[in-house]
């Protein structure tokens, strides 16, 4: 195949993506190849837009600031050292331009402030078919410390892995671990008092 | 006991996450431990939460746009040769404005060879290492200029200077010939740098000492080159577009409208290039449809995705809805309705004939 090939088979279809070695394909992409970036590319696409669409809430939006997560990251890639998630490095920069996204409309905002005035799970979530527990447990988070309810929200609303939160905020594995499992207790105890 | 609290919470989400059923994680993770299952099911609970659905995104590739960075593009062996390099030329700022001007034949002319064979090193991309030769070729012929109608009339230099050149432009050729990009218009111009190369290499070699200069040939083949390089950069070689992104994509058409098909989050433009196939044999686009399933190869060229190829794998001719037969008037069917027993003459029961009646009924239709 040459060089410059690339094939991508849909999942209903049956087949799948031949990957090279994450590695190797990172080096390849580094260089500026082509067929390595539309690899990730492919790769991370969905997910990524997911990310995004969930806090701006407008498809066009989310695509345009998709397609400028995938050009800073490849601009970057060559001085990308070794990372917890991969993936997890491009929520990061998905997450810095959304911010960035919303600094040119807000002008004095604090980060934390932003990621959470957001209050993008509304987005996420289909109200029309939320049960009772759940609505309550969503109205029980923002009782949480900004920090518990950032975690909280990435992993169940964003389903990210912890790793790739990890490697999102800036933090290690262990801690977003312990500070999921407090939030978790947390908002088991708010939701006792709750009933 | 906390962290192992949080220990069994990671690993029963982790179950849960993988479509474990909640009372079987929490038989395995939590026991004996009220605290911990509370927490693994609220946690189940938040994962199950629906998810809205999103807009289907559609994909530019944006990224392929990007010129490739410098640092991007060398290797780390660039590293090797371009401190030697630095070092070779760091001399003085005199030193190296005489290398600038000096032409073949001379000896600073080595040193302006070796300094650009490091930038050609350092060159990766076909197509700017072909715009660099034609940039070098624009060098080498002001160099021949300069010695062939200057005021000093050194035919040695004149012939070294012919000779460079026509070695520039038989390079250059090679590099065009490499590049990806414009490969039509590219043929034109490798065949002119080929022709012209023959010509002034020829020209280097029967270089008469004294008349080279004063040649009419000589100016016409000089003046020739200057032409072809400003051909080239006419047909856009010095804009060279970076190689295109051919990509297969294969699975359902979700549309087919106009000359579009619509597959996957790609929109591919069907031109008279476009190959169709069904199985082996030759097909078309009216054979695609939103039952099809093929495989499509294509290009990304700037910002438009062209099919090139299109295999239709499964091919299914869209449901028609069966044309609704005439309804017809059918006969009324002859009602056999047994009559009264006659009785005849002699009193003896007559056989029983059924009369026939022939009802007229409403015509009835086919179901």
């Amino acid at each position: 195949m040459p060089e410059n090939h690339v094939y991508i088979s849909t999942a209903a279809y049956g087949g799948s993506t031949p990957m090279a070695d994450l590695e190797s394909l990172i080096s390849s992409a580094s260089k500026g190849d082509h067929a390595a970036q539309t690899q990730i590319y492919e790769e991370y696409f969905d997910r990524v837009y997911r990310f995004i669409f969930y806090r701006v809430s407008h498809k066009q939006i989310a695509e345009d600031l998709t397609e400028e997560v995938f050009i800073k990251a490849f601009r970057s890639l060559s001085s990308l050292k070794a990372t917890l998630s991969f993936e997890g490095w491009f929520f990061r920069i998905a997450r810095n331009l959304v911010i960035d996204h919303y600094r040119k409309a807000k002008t004095t905002i604090d980060i934390e402030e932003l990621e959470n005035t957001l209050e993008y799970e509304e987005n996420i979530v289909d109200s029309a078919n939320i049960s009772l527990d759940q609505k309550r447990l969503l109205s029980l988070m923002k009782q949480l410390p900004p920090e518990q309810q950032i975690i909280i929200k990435l992993k169940f609303l964003d389903e990210l892995e912890n790793e790739e939160i990890a490697e999102m905020l800036n933090k290690s594995e262990v801690s977003i671990r312990v500070t999921q499992h407090r939030a978790i207790s947390k908002l088991k105890s708010l939701f006792k008092n709750f009933i | 006991m906390e962290d192992k609290r949080e220990q069994l919470y990671t690993e029963g989400l982790t179950s849960l996450k993988t479509g474990a059923p909640l009372p079987a994680v929490l038989a395995m993770f939590a026991k004996d431990d009220t605290e911990l299952a509370e927490e693994l099911t609220l946690a189940s609970i938040l994962l199950s939460i629906p998810k809205q659905q999103i807009p289907r995104p559609i994909k530019a590739f944006k990224f392929t746009e990007q010129p490739i960075s410098f640092w991007n593009r060398v290797s780390w062996r660039s590293f090797v040769i371009a401190p030697l390099a630095v070092v070779l030329f760091a001399t003085t700022a005199v030193g190296v404005h005489f290398t600038s001007k000096a032409t073949a034949g001379q000896k600073l002319f080595v040193v302006k060879k070796a300094y650009e064979k490091t930038q050609l090193a350092l060159t990766i991309n076909p197509e700017s290492k072909a715009q660099l030769q034609l940039e070098l070729s624009q060098k080498r012929l002001q160099e021949a200029e300069s010695v062939l109608y200057g005021p000093e009339k050194n035919p040695k230099l004149q012939a070294a200077a012919l000779a460079e050149l026509s070695a520039q432009a038989k390079t250059t050729a090679e590099a065009v010939k490499q590049s990806n990009a414009n490969q039509d218009q590219n043929s034109d111009t490798v065949a002119s740098l080929e022709s012209i190369s023959s010509e002034l290499a020829s020209l280097s070699k029967n270089a008469d000492t004294t008349t080279a200069s004063s040649s009419s040939n000589t100016a016409a083949k000089v003046e020739n080159f200057k032409k072809i390089l400003t051909a080239a950069k006419d047909t856009g070689i010095t804009h060279l577009d970076p190689a295109p992104t051919v990509i297969t994509v294969s699975g359902k058409v979700q549309n087919v409208q106009d000359n579009i098909i619509y597959i996957e989050n790609y929109a591919w433009e069907v031109n008279e290039k476009t190959t169709f196939k069904l199985g082996t044999e030759k097909a078309s686009l009216k054979e695609v449809n939103k039952t099809s399933t093929i495989k499509l190869t294509g290009e990304k060229k700037n910002e438009h995705f062209i099919a090139t190829d299109v295999i239709i794998t499964v091919a299914e001719k869209p449901t028609e809805t069966p044309k609704a037969e005439p309804k017809e008037k059918i006969k009324p069917t002859p009602k056999i309705v047994p009559t009264s027993t006659p009785v005849s003459s002699n009193n003896e029961p007559m056989k029983v004939i059924s009369r026939i009646i022939v009802e007229d009924p409403t015509p009835q239709y086919q179901p």
